[in-house]
């Protein structure tokens, strides 16, 4: 091993919502830290979190974080853990009342207290009339949540490497633990390995496994590959959401929030076809419900066509020119540039998007990454976290209600951090695992000729999205996975065409197809094995949800074998929800 | 950034310099308004002006004003385009030499050493 | 039936790596003008089918992570939020000016973000914390817009004359738009701290007006106007 080393007690890889959390709790705790981000902190996907996050603070009508925990559950289909969902509903009030005094600008109510739009699948007293519970900073709340938590990490001095890339995880000798990871340079190129007591995987999501997706180009699912690669399981890799109101065509987001302000869906026809599907919330149904009725509109010809791109309308002019402008400034902004529309005017051309991945990698609600043995039991990863969308506590389940990711941020960031604060060991690294990292590393460099790494991420991302989208059938999907297949031994003879050592983006984005490719793979594979429809991961063939045989996470392995975990049906205080029918 | 001293320097030459733009705004507009008061002004009027005590305050409080803001203008512009230090101070020292200068040669036109 | 179009590019390249100095290199890329290409998108195809080795910073695609800000055509933008059609045939691009390039069309913005640090760009309010959260009325937190939708981009602190001449001592447009935005905000009790730290003859009063920022924000927001505030500020405490 002939690289530079270091050591510390914490190394968060992730600077956005979830990572940034986790290093703020733990700043007061005296322990050295690094907190390691691909990108310069506020240049995190968190940035284009638009329309909220979800907490009871009852500011503008009555509310319960039980209320909230059960459209939670509901929500997830009844795939999501229920002790971790308890965990994030109880504890929301208080995270969002944290951000607000370190200055979060939240919009206000005329009495002062933060202000609540409703979202999607939000419902007051058990799933009755439509709650108003999502906390909103115009729609620009993800941008201000991030700002918000780096202005803190500058204010606590914590310790950061912006543009360093980890590129894989260390085991301890004894191969129970995680001793250290290796990172690089993105500037300078230098390698360096850094040992530590913890690491905390906080990678966001890997959105770009699809064509059309509404995350930034840099998720790429590095946390999902590296966890894999140094083998731990990925969980309910199977369950990915479609926005219902990507910008068609473009894959920008609309919020929610406008449809919680009162905008709604109409189709070619004029007709606004949410009433059909779920008469009582109507467009504010859940998003796989909203997503699947625009698929069927448009597949049943419904939908307009404008250059080959198929979409239906969101309509937002009746709100008026003074609320779209107060509370929707973002979105026309982005409408503007992208669909050439003013939402003042006209309605906005939309079709569901790839957006956000309910699955990663297991954990606890302390942030501890379990993996399951080979008799199905859950083990605890010693040394390693993992929290935010990269991780599957599970809180969304099969599919995540609006503005619950950023909840889910900062309430996990949070215990994640508590966590933490008591030290444990430094375990003893393998280095042998070191050298293999390198040797990888280094081989990249020296191979002259092979396969160009833009056809592999071109086919890999049509193949999800015609194999892997909306609809799923067994026939289509294996053929989907036979060119995964292909297109990941395509992968091992890649090309390096510039191996300068500065600021190499070429090098970068080998790196990062490498992980979508596990993701690809963990998804494809997992999607292939849940013969039932359940929240965003929907079957023609198997058309109906399947408790007796589904109610369980789906477990990928390195090998990619699948096994299942249990669902989580026991909250600490208050009763279990039992399934039930799912009606919007 | 070591370079920042803390101090309230630039505060009170960004004060100064509005208030001695603003105080020599007003002077000229005096001086102006006699002028056109006065069709048929010649030398013994302008010298009487001159004489009085409070004019000659006045416009000593001119020369200072334009002095000051002259001094902070040109000391502005060389922290900006001149980066050697050597240079930056021989300019300071010609600078305010001028000044000095002006300063004394004012006095002496306004109060006179005969 | 696309409609093709033939776009050149001009583009600024250093690479320390190698022992090439810097140059402008050409490069021809055809797109169908149907699709709304932005600029960041012409990019992206540039390095994927004719040279890998061109870097540049992005992230988010939609204008709100502020990675891509360059120099184009002359005036600093964003180009995942600059349409190509909205750019003549021939697109001339180079570095944000006034910074040390890394490579290509990457600056170093080290000095950029310590002179953001240096305002104390954090919310400092010593009263015992509340168990709810602290009240602000639609008013004061109106004051807020204009300053928090700041993405760090860094075209307006660029773009600046006067940060040119002086970028370790005068903190620039981004920097003192922040400052302003936690001396608007009624939930900070530092306002006068604050506005001492920035009373030398450099921090702001360096701001000559010449609004190049307010010219180039790609977010539409006005520094000069947050300085003179500042200024104005200062005028009421003594
Ligand atoms: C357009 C859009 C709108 C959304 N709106 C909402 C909303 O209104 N409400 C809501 O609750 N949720 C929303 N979401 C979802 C939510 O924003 C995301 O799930 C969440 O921000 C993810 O945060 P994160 O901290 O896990 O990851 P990110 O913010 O994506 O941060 C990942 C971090 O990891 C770093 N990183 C990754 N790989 C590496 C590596 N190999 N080496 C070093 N660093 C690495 C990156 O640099 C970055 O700092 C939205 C999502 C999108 C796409
Ligand atoms: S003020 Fe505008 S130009 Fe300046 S950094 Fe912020 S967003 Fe960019
Ligand atoms: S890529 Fe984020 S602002 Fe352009």
């Amino acid at each position: 091993m002939n690289i530079a080393n270091d050591s510390f007690d914490v190394v968060i890889i992730g600077a956005g919502g979830a990572g940034m959390r986790t290093a703020l709790q733990l700043s007061q705790s005296g322990q050295n830290i690094a907190l390691i981000s691909k990108v310069f902190p506020t240049r995190s996907h968190t940035v284009s979190a638009q329309g909220g996050i979800t907490a009871a603070l009852g500011n503008i009508d009555s509310d319960d974080w039980r209320w909230h925990m059960y459209d939670t559950v509901k929500g997830s289909d009844y795939l999501g853990d229920q002790d971790a969902i308890e965990y994030m509903c109880k504890n929301g009030p208080e995270v969002v009342y944290e951000l607000e005094h370190m200055g979060l600008p939240f919009s206000r109510n005329d009495d002062g207290t933060i202000y609540q739009r409703p979202f999607g699948g939000q419902s007051k007293n058990y799933g009755k009339e439509q709650a108003t519970r999502t906390c909103a900073a115009a729609d620009r709340t993800g941008h201000a949540l991030l700002h918000t938590l780096y202005q803190q990490i500058l204010r606590a001095g914590t310790k950061v490497f912006s543009e360093w890339y980890a590129i894989d995880l260390v085991s301890s000798i004894d191969k129970d633990s995680i001793s250290g990871v290796v990172l690089l340079s993105i500037e300078t190129g230098e390698l360096l390995f850094a040992k530590a007591r913890a690491i905390v995987l906080a990678t966001g999501g890997a959105g770009n496994i699809y064509q059309s997706t509404t995350n930034a180009l840099i998720n790429t699912g590095d946390g999902l590959g590296m966890a894999l690669r140094a083998n731990c399981v990925l969980q309910d890799m199977e369950m990915w959401q479609f926005h219902p109101t990507g910008i068609a065509g473009a894959g920008m987001l609309v919020t929610e929030g406008c449809r919680g302000e009162g905008g709604y869906l109409l189709n070619k026809d004029g007709v606004r076809f949410m009433e059909h599907y779920a008469p009582s919330v109507k467009d504010l149904a859940s998003r796989d419900v909203v997503s699947r009725a625009i698929a069927i509109e448009i597949r049943e010809g419904r939908g307009f066509e404008l250059n080959g791109v198929q979409y239906v309308d969101l309509k937002i002019d009746h709100l008026g020119e003074e609320t779209i402008k107060k509370r929707l400034p973002g979105i026309r902004e982005l409408s503007i540039q992208f669909a050439h529309v003013d939402p003042v005017e006209k309605a906005i051309p939309v079709v569901p998007t790839c957006h956000y991945s309910m699955g990663g990698i297991p954990t606890n609600f302390h942030g501890q990454v379990i993996k399951t043995d080979r008799n199905n039991k859950d083990k605890i990863v010693n040394g390693l976290y993992a929290v935010g969308e990269c991780a599957c506590v599970s809180v969304h389940g099969a599919n995540r209600l609006g503005g619950n990711s950023l909840l889910d941020l900062v309430v996990f960031g949070r215990a994640t951090g508590m966590h933490l604060e008591k030290k444990s060991e430094y375990t003893t690294p393998d280095l042998a695992d070191v050298d293999k990292i390198l040797d990888f590393y280094h081989k990249l460099e020296s191979n002259k000729t092979g396969e160009n790494y833009v056809d592999i991420r071109h086919s890999m991302q049509k193949t999800m999205q015609d194999h892997f989208g909306v609809f799923r059938t067994q026939e289509s999907m294996q053929e989907g996975l036979v060119s995964l297949g292909e297109l990941r031994d395509r992968l091992e003879h890649v090309v390096l065409k510039d191996t300068s050592k500065i600021f190499n983006t070429n090098r970068i984005t080998i790196l990062e197809l490498r992980n979508l490719m596990v993701a690809a793979c963990a998804t494809a594979y997992s999607a292939i094995e849940r013969k039932e429809s359940r929240g965003a991961h929907s079957r023609e063939d198997y058309p109906d949800r399947d408790d007796n045989n589904w109610l369980k996470h789906t477990i990928y392995h390195l090998d990619d074998l699948i096994s299942y975990r249990n669902v989580n049906m026991s909250p600490k205080s208050i009763d279990t929800f039992i399934p039930k029918e799912r009606v919007y | 950034m070591g370079s920042i001293v803390k101090s309230n320097r630039g505060y009170i030459e960004f004060v100064i310099q509005r208030l001695s733009a603003i105080y020599m705004a007003l002077y000229v507009l005096a001086i102006l308004t006699v002028i056109f008061i006065n069709k048929d002004l010649d030398f013994e009027i302008i010298q009487d002006l001159f004489s009085l005590m409070p004019v000659r305050i006045l416009t000593f409080f001119f020369i200072v004003s334009i002095l000051s803001h002259g001094w902070i203008g040109m000391w502005i512009i060389a922290t900006d385009y001149i980066n050697n230090a050597f240079l930056r101070n021989l300019y300071f020292v010609l600078v305010m030499g001028m000044i000095l200068f002006y300063l004394v040669w004012s006095i002496e036109v306004i109060w006179g050493f005969e | 039936m696309a409609k093709v179009n033939k776009l050149e590019f001009s583009i600024y390249r250093y690479n320390p790596d190698d022992d090439k100095s810097v140059y402008m290199q050409d490069y021809t890329l055809e797109f169908d003008i149907e699709q709304n290409l932005m600029l960041l998108g012409a990019l992206e195809r540039i390095k994927d089918e004719l040279d890998p080795t061109l870097s540049f910073r992005r992230s988010c695609r939609e204008g709100v992570c502020g990675s891509d800000a360059m120099n184009i055509n002359g005036k600093n933008g964003l180009a995942c939020i600059t349409p190509i059609s909205s750019l003549p045939r021939k697109i001339a691009i180079r570095p944000l000016p006034g910074l040390p390039v890394v490579r290509d069309l990457v600056v170093d913005l080290e000095i950029f973000y310590k002179q953001y640090a240096r305002v104390k760009p954090y919310l400092i309010n010593r009263q015992p914390t509340p168990k709810k959260e602290r009240l602000q009325s639609p008013e004061d937190r109106k004051k807020l817009n204009g300053h928090y939708e700041c993405i760090l981009c860094g075209a307006c602190t660029t773009a600046c004359p006067s940060f040119w001449w002086n970028p370790d001592k005068f903190v620039g447009p981004a920097g003192l738009l922040q400052a302003n935005r936690f001396i608007v905000d009624s939930r900070d009790d530092a306002e006068l701290e604050r506005l001492q730290d920035l009373q030398d003859p450099f921090s702001v009063f360096r701001c000559r007006t010449i609004m190049n920022c307010v010219e180039v924000c790609p977010k539409k927001l006005n520094p000069t106007k947050a300085i003179n505030n500042i200024k104005k500020e200062m005028l009421k405490i003594k």
